[in-house]
């Protein structure tokens, strides 16, 4: 029989054979290369220029990147797509479900259908928008001139790009904003509702002073966790536009991805990279405090 | 409570014209890759052309079979490193108390959080100093990342719905914690694993930035093959959208096998 002092002993030991691999892999993976990011970011390196060294120049790479327009413009850019996607994607994605909120027949398969976007590779959705917004054998210019209106270059105008971009991300993540909301509404208790219509509330005001607000903290999560991929989005805008024509579609990623990968400008490009990190990490920790305010 | 016949007839009207939208780019990617060229790029569209296999022919010739067979080889590890570090340390987080317990689980949760273009020079430099560049193991390594702090917070979440009871009275009757671990608790869990495993596979199938800067040919995976059809002089779209479905088909079908965890795993478990 185990005396109480070793089976608290055997169980610290489980505890660092069961968490300990994994903390060790992920600090190794992580935090390291986090750390060299920020001592690179501080140094003057260029990769395809080895001979030029590694050395010391302070905050010179963050000076030149806070004073350059095209930082600012990446961020107009990351901006614009990531509140104009999620605010639309999540009253499309509201809307749907609340369609879908009660059972029918076939109801599983429409909702696999609908997630159909959202899973396939981004890149094969980046693609597959990229063809059908081709200017000469497009789909898209097609319909447009069928009903009645001119030919664009979608993907080549500065003006259009960025909503087109903006339109196949809406396409993809509807569907995962459909798909919480419908979890939400599959969750709420029957007996508000229930006791609403027998006051006789209308179906809006069911809507607007039950529905919405027990949903909120779902709602919440969704809008989330879009705001921090959208932040991320690189594959579709990569395959698209490479940030073009110009600089209308070149987000912070691409912006980041394009020194460092293109320019070779190392240093900058760690430098840029931490920015962004601190500017999604910043937004991220408000809205938490937003859902938790909302929880107590 | 039923409705009057003309609301569920727009309803239904509307779903269906949204279902079209949302599926149709797909139907478009599929249909075209069946197409002969002539078909492909006919003006007005047609929606199916005479179908061919030619696309695929022409696929399957190239390169493509070579890196459908790196996305496996890469998914697969990864997906069990993955869940072999991650699955126990979920455990310990679920049921073992020590001092910051939530500091350590919210530092799993960032380093998911951070956009991958944050970390890619490092990671770049890092792989290039260990002589990485170009090979599976690289991407292995970086897709571990990623995919061991989501393993570890599902199934935290599904080890907390086993009760503790079942696995203390094991260690009681003399299971040492890992038997207990191995024996009681495992098997429990084994559909959310299963789940959890097959929503990994989908992220590292699916990767494409670390795929594109880490690999240059004989190691690229199947997305790096996909965009390769972006050419110089234009994009081959016939063999584009047969890679594409080729690419997108194993996705769909473990999707659809996992739906019921859907949204449990794409919000990490927030919502269930």
């Amino acid at each position: 029989m185990l005396s109480s002092s070793s089976f608290l002993a055997t169980k610290r030991k489980a505890l660092l054979f069961f968490l300990l691999p994994a903390v060790i892999v992920l600090i190794l993976i992580t935090l390291f290369p986090f750390i060299y990011a920020i001592v690179i970011s501080f140094t003057g390196m260029e990769i395809a220029r080895p001979q030029k060294g590694v050395h010391f120049v302070g905050f010179k790479n963050y000076i030149t990147i806070f004073t350059s327009v095209r930082f600012w413009n990446s961020m107009k850019v990351t901006f614009i797509l990531v509140f104009t996607a999620a605010i639309v994607e999540l009253i499309l994605g509201f809307w749907l479900a609340y369609l879908l909120r009660n059972a029918f027949r076939g109801r599983k398969i429409v909702v696999s259908l609908f997630i159909t976007p959202m899973v396939i590779p981004p890149i094969v959705a980046g693609l597959t928008w990229r063809f059908m917004y081709d200017d000469a054998i497009g789909l898209i210019n097609y319909l447009v001139s069928s009903i009645g209106f001119s030919r664009q270059p979608w993907l080549g105008s500065p003006v259009l790009a960025l909503p087109a971009i903006i339109i196949t991300d809406i396409w993809q993540w509807t569907p995962f904003l459909m798909l919480i909301v419908l979890a939400g509404f599959h969750a709420l208790p029957e007996e508000p509702f229930e006791a609403a219509r027998v006051d006789g509330a209308s179906n809006w005001q069911i809507l607007r002073f039950i529905t919405i607000p027990m949903l909120k903290n779902v709602i919440l999560v969704g809008f989330l966790i879009r705001i921090i991929e959208l932040f991320r989005t690189f594959d579709t805008i990569f395959v698209m536009t490479e940030g073009g024509p110009g600089t209308a579609t070149e987000t912070m990623s691409i912006r980041s991805y394009l020194l460092g990968f293109r320019f070779f400008a190392t240093s900058r490009a760690s430098a840029f990279s931490l920015i962004m990190l601190f500017i999604v990490v910043f937004i991220c920790s408000r809205f938490i405090k937003a859902i938790q305010r909302e929880e107590t | 409570m039923s409705r009057s016949f003309p609301i569920q007839l727009i309803r239904f009207a509307v779903i269906g014209i949204a279902l079209v939208i949302f599926v149709f780019p797909i139907f478009w990617m599929v249909s075209t890759s069946f197409k002969t060229e002539k078909d492909a790029f006919r003006y007005p569209p047609v929606l199916i052309g005479t179908p061919t296999l030619h696309n695929y022919r022409s696929i399957l010739s190239s390169d493509f079979p070579l890196y459908i067979f790196n996305s496996v080889v890469i998914c697969s590890v990864t997906v069990s490193i993955s869940i072999i570090l991650g699955a126990p340390a979920a455990y310990a987080l679920s049921r073992f108390d020590f001092r910051n317990k939530d500091s350590i689980a919210y530092w799993i949760l960032t380093t998911r959080m951070a956009p991958p273009v944050a970390v890619a020079l490092p990671m770049f430099l890092i792989m290039k100093f260990l002589h990485l560049l170009d090979t599976r193991l690289s991407l292995v390594i970086i897709y571990t990342t990623f995919n061991l702090s989501f393993v570890i917070w599902l199934m935290r979440g599904f080890f907390e719905e086993v009760p503790r009871e079942l696995d203390e009275a094991a260690m009681i009757d003399g299971c040492n914690p890992l038997r207990a671990f191995m024996r009681v608790v495992l098997p429990l869990v084994a559909p959310g694993l299963a789940a959890v495993a097959i929503f990994c596979f989908i992220f590292s199938w699916n990767e494409f930035f670390y795929a594109l800067i880490m690999t240059h040919t004989k190691t690229r995976t199947v997305p790096v093959g996909v965009q390769g059809f972006i050419g110089m002089y234009g994009i081959r779209w016939g063999e584009m959208t047969a890679a594409a479905s080729l690419a997108s088909a194993p996705i769909l079908a473990f999707a659809i096998a996992t739906q019921k965890h859907l949204v449990r795993g794409l919000t990490l478990g927030a919502i269930k």
